[in-house]
């Protein structure tokens, strides 16, 4: 067998060795503990979910076609925080090929941005639903939030 | 002439094995620090009550564990509100520090009564409609 001792000439593969090793640790727990939780596609899921239901019972409420009807009201969300940039709704009430109603609520750049390179991370998420009950409802939500440290 | 060699040779190996030593130790506390990191932690109990409460709907009681948060909190000698949920400008704050915390908003508009009861370690949120109040 070959045993062969360290000498100080071997300090720079020896940090080598180091550095390597070190460096698969961190990439590795990286991978497991991420550090940002993306929930995005939830928020603007939820939205737009939250906005069909307040129009939809057991077909389209009669309301909704009215000019004094409150969306946001109804869905119970808030108008403030709707104006932060973060956050955006469109939804269309579609009869014959004809936008009746619409609502748009938000940052209306967020739905242009999720169309762009969907491979790029800071790119808003959007939730996108179409739903057939007498009218034609199409929503689309979209959510770029992320969270800060305080 | 050959002791000298012997202890040039007994440092170096010394020197080898503190160096090793002090790797494994830095690797240990990173991989540590890393396993129950707080931060990390205060951002997902954040995200994950902005969630919870974008989708509560009026008249709804929501209960939810918080044991990990006051362990960490307590961990970290922190004596202060690990969560806040703020109803005027709709964020939730998670902090088990002295230092810094998390906050995320949420856009539902219900009113939400919350308290955090240390003895059963839950969150309790109700749910109640503005006009409702």
């Amino acid at each position: 067998m070959n045993k062969k001792a360290l000498r100080f000439e071997d300090m720079g593969m020896f940090f080598l060795s180091f550095a390597v090793i070190a460096v698969a640790i961190v990439i590795g727990t990286s991978i497991f503990f991420p550090y940002e939780i993306d929930i995005r596609d939830e928020e603007a899921r939820i939205l737009g979910e939250k906005i069909i239901n307040a129009i939809i019972d057991n077909g389209l409420k009669e309301e909704v076609l009215k000019d004094d009807f409150n969306i946001l009201d109804e869905a119970d969300i808030d108008r403030q925080i709707l104006t932060n940039g973060e956050l955006y709704f469109k939804l269309e009430i579609i009869k014959d090929d004809e936008v009746v109603r619409s609502f748009i609520e938000g940052n209306r750049d967020l739905e242009v941005l999720c169309d762009i390179n969907k491979d790029n991370r800071d790119n808003p998420k959007c939730f996108r639903e179409e739903i057939v009950v007498d009218y034609t409802i199409r929503i689309i939500s979209a959510s770029n939030q992320k969270g800060k440290r305080f | 002439m050959k002791n000298k060699k012997s202890e040039s040779f007994l440092i170096e190996q010394l020197v080898f094995i503190l160096l090793t030593l002090v790797f494994v130790v830095a690797i240990g506390i990173f991989i540590v620090r890393t396993g129950d990191n707080t931060a990390f932690i205060e951002q997902i109990y954040a995200k994950q009550l902005a969630l919870i409460i974008n989708k509560a709907e009026a008249g709804m009681e929501s209960e939810i564990d918080i044991t990990r948060l006051l362990n960490l909190a307590q961990k970290n000698k922190f004596n202060g509100n690990i969560i806040t949920i703020d109803n005027n400008e709709n964020k939730v704050n998670i902090k088990l520090t002295q230092g810094s915390g998390y906050e995320y908003y949420f856009f539902n508009d219900n009113n939400i009564v919350w308290n955090v009861n240390k003895e059963e370690r839950k969150l309790i949120l109700n749910f109640v409609k503005l006009e409702d109040e």
